[in-house]
């Protein structure tokens, strides 16, 4: 291989090449990402069904169980599989219940009147954005998707060109001070002095990006064998004794979803609920999720639907100092929990960061593009066109 | 070889083309596999036909077609879904699944999970199991009672047979 | 499909269905002249706190243990025929037979 002289160069090319889908990637990714920020704001801008206006100004939301029974009025037979109450009061129930022709539908339902306004469509926008970004659409099969592994990798470069570009602008904290951006100067200085100047007020925003996604991937590594971060107790199941007996005659046993959350509040005065799950079986609790004081983490309660009773949580005062820190990377990386304003924020910094690989791009793409025509040239120039190298 | 950038802008084009590429390869089986879970495309991907144990009716079928999923150290999981009919829907406090014939009611196997209309249960495919092996299923009443049927595993999910087949022959 | 507490927060907070469960799995071998269970759950959950019984072909229960924090347990087997019960509840359960053992 030391027989042509532009063979080292011949390699160099050929490796920045292969770099080639790294950015277009990470591009795809960031702006993905980005959109999947604000998608329930969008789809509640797009689709009035999501959106929960209230019939008068005194009104006041219904209890869960009413909602319910509201809901079998309009569908006879839904079973609830789950609800999510949205953190904004302006955002509609969304309820995936099963209906007897044994299709699962999500519901849009007035929290006020218990109305259904919509139902999702085969398309959900929301679903559908997240699984792009955050997996490809790759299947889930008895371990994390393929493509999950693939997006979280990506963290790896984007946290090296984090230290890399810091390292190379030591002093890029005058920029916070002595901000610069010389306008008369020509269009290359314009774009520099911009490209910098986002890129220091980034840094915050993709040390969090690239830290929360290194996490995911360290997640995902850890599950494939079978490692936890600390020990999870057994699934939790009601003992066949405790469920009861009913006569033939009798309607089976119906939970109650408010019981459920009363009994969680008797013990946890503010917890307060964003997430319901149903009984998956007999023998399964009303499971709800919650935030508490502490807004990054979510606290988990289980509830007998028989009697009532909690019958196990996670409260954030039940985590370890490292599940605490693990499990605030999901929110820290979407940035859903304080509210539209923060959303907005992670949504500007996500459209920059998609800029900024971008340009990043485009900058890598010329120079790679004129050193392949240099290459070339200087072969030309040199002789016969030699045998590609292996 | 090196590719010549045929002009900057298709080039560019190229690029952000060649990325979408991989997601739009895995959109058809993303929203197969919603619809599939949803119940969009009916009780699973085989129907096996209905079973009646006692007074009671349900159809059983596979979820999807393809062979067990090994999950872990719990080993090569199958899929099967179940719709519980007519009286059944309100009398049948649990429906079980199990290769193999249970010995006792708290061996009964795998717990069918989901509304009496469509519930799922992920049965472990035993690595000793042939199309002669049995599946059966464990219904346990409100009321206390407990009725039970089995049918050959060829009938249930080829796709196991022939898969535990291969595996064995390995 | 009972799903893990974390796996099914990821489930709601991204609107999909992971397929991902818990399966119980119960490891029994040999050692000396007892067996060794490991248990646990593909999700990686311990199984403290999970029954483990003995039980002759008659369906008498000759020994009746649960798991501790390290979800393993050892039993000297009986003489006559028998199995071994793994149960953490209805749908979390495992019969092993003494073939199986080795």
């Amino acid at each position: 291989m030391a027989h042509a002289p532009s063979s080292r160069r011949l390699w160099f090319v050929a490796h920045s090449w292969l770099g080639l889908p790294i950015w277009g990637f990470l591009f795809f990714v960031c702006l993905t990402g980005s959109i999947a920020t604000i998608s329930q704001e969008i789809m509640w801008l797009v689709d009035p069904a999501t959106r929960a206006n209230p019939p008068s100004a005194d009104a006041r939301p219904l209890g869960y169980d009413e909602v319910m029974a509201r809901i079998a009025e309009q569908r006879p037979g839904a079973r609830l599989h789950e609800m999510t109450q949205p953190v904004k009061p302006e955002f509609a129930l969304i309820v995936e219940a099963a209906t007897p022709d044994g299709e699962t539908r999500t519901f849009f339902v007035n929290p006020y009147d218990g109305t259904i306004q919509g139902e999702q469509g085969w398309f959900d926008f929301r679903a559908f954005i997240r699984a792009l970004h955050g997996w490809l659409l790759t299947p889930f099969d008895g371990g994390y998707a393929i493509g999950w592994y693939a997006v979280s990798a990506l963290s790896i470069p984007l946290m090296g060109s984090l230290v890399t570009g810091i390292v190379v602008h030591k002093k890029f904290w005058r920029l916070y001070l002595r901000p610069r951006l010389r306008l008369s100067k020509g269009r290359r200085v314009f774009w520099g002095d911009l490209h910098r100047l986002v890129a220091v007020w980034s840094i915050p925003f993709i040390a969090i990006m690239s830290t929360t996604a290194l996490w995911f991937l360290i997640e995902a590594i850890l599950y494939a064998n079978a490692v936890t971060v600390a020990p999870v107790r057994p699934p939790l199941v009601i003992a066949r004794e405790a469920a009861p007996n009913v006569a033939r005659s009798e309607a089976p046993p119906e939970p109650s979803i408010d019981a459920a959350i009363a009994a969680i509040r008797a013990k946890h005065p503010d917890f307060a609920p964003g997430y319901i799950e149903a009984p998956e079986s007999a023998y399964g609790h009303v499971t709800v999720y919650g935030r508490g004081a502490y807004p990054l983490i979510f606290e988990e309660a289980k509830v007998n639907p028989y009697s009532n009773e909690v019958a196990q949580s996670r409260m954030v005062s039940d985590r370890t100092a490292l599940e605490l820190v693990t499990e605030s990377m999901r929110p820290l990386h979407v940035g859903d929990f304080a509210g539209l304003w923060l959303k907005l924020v992670y949504f500007l910094f996500g459209v920059l960061l998609t800029g900024l690989v971008f340009s990043g791009m485009m900058i890598w793409a010329k120079r790679t593009a004129g050193a392949t025509r240099a290459l070339v040239r200087d072969i030309r120039v040199a002789g016969p066109f030699p045998e590609p190298a292996e | 070889m090196i590719a010549l950038p045929g002009g900057r802008r298709r080039w560019r084009f190229h690029v952000c083309a060649l990325m979408l590429l991989v997601p739009i390869g895995f959109a058809p089986g993303y929203f197969q596999r919603l619809d599939l879970e949803g119940g969009a495309v009916g009780l699973g991907e085989r129907e096996i036909g209905v079973l009646r144990l006692g007074r009671w009716k349900a159809r059983l079928a596979e979820l999807d077609l393809g062979p067990p999923v090994i999950e872990g150290a719990a080993g090569p999981i199958k899929t099967f879904t179940l719709a519980l009919e007519g009286a059944a829907i309100d009398e049948v406090r649990a429906a079980y699944a199990k290769i193999g014939e249970p010995r006792s009611i708290r061996s009964a196997g795998a717990l069918f999970a989901g509304a009496p209309y469509r519930q799922m249960a992920g049965v472990a495919a035993p690595e000793t199991a042939t199309g002669d092996s049995e599946l059966w299923l464990t219904f346990e009443g409100w009321d206390g009672s407990i009725e039970q049927t089995s049918l050959p595993l060829a009938d249930a999910s080829p796709s196991t047979v022939a898969w535990l087949a291969g595996r064995r022959r390995r | 499909m009972t799903r893990a507490p974390i796996v099914g927060l990821v489930a709601a907070l991204t609107g999909t269905t992971p397929a991902l469960a818990d399966y119980p799995f119960c490891l029994c071998r040999k050692q000396a002249d007892a067996i060794v269970c490991r248990a646990g759950f593909s999700d990686g959950e311990t199984a403290e706190g999970a029954a483990l019984e003995v039980v002759a072909d008659d369906g008498t229960t000759l020994s009746r243990m649960r798991f501790g924090a390290d979800s393993t347990l050892s039993f000297k087997p009986p003489t006559g025929g028998y199995y071994v019960l793994f149960d953490a509840g209805p749908g979390l359960s495992l019969e092993i037979d003494p073939r199986d053992i080795r």
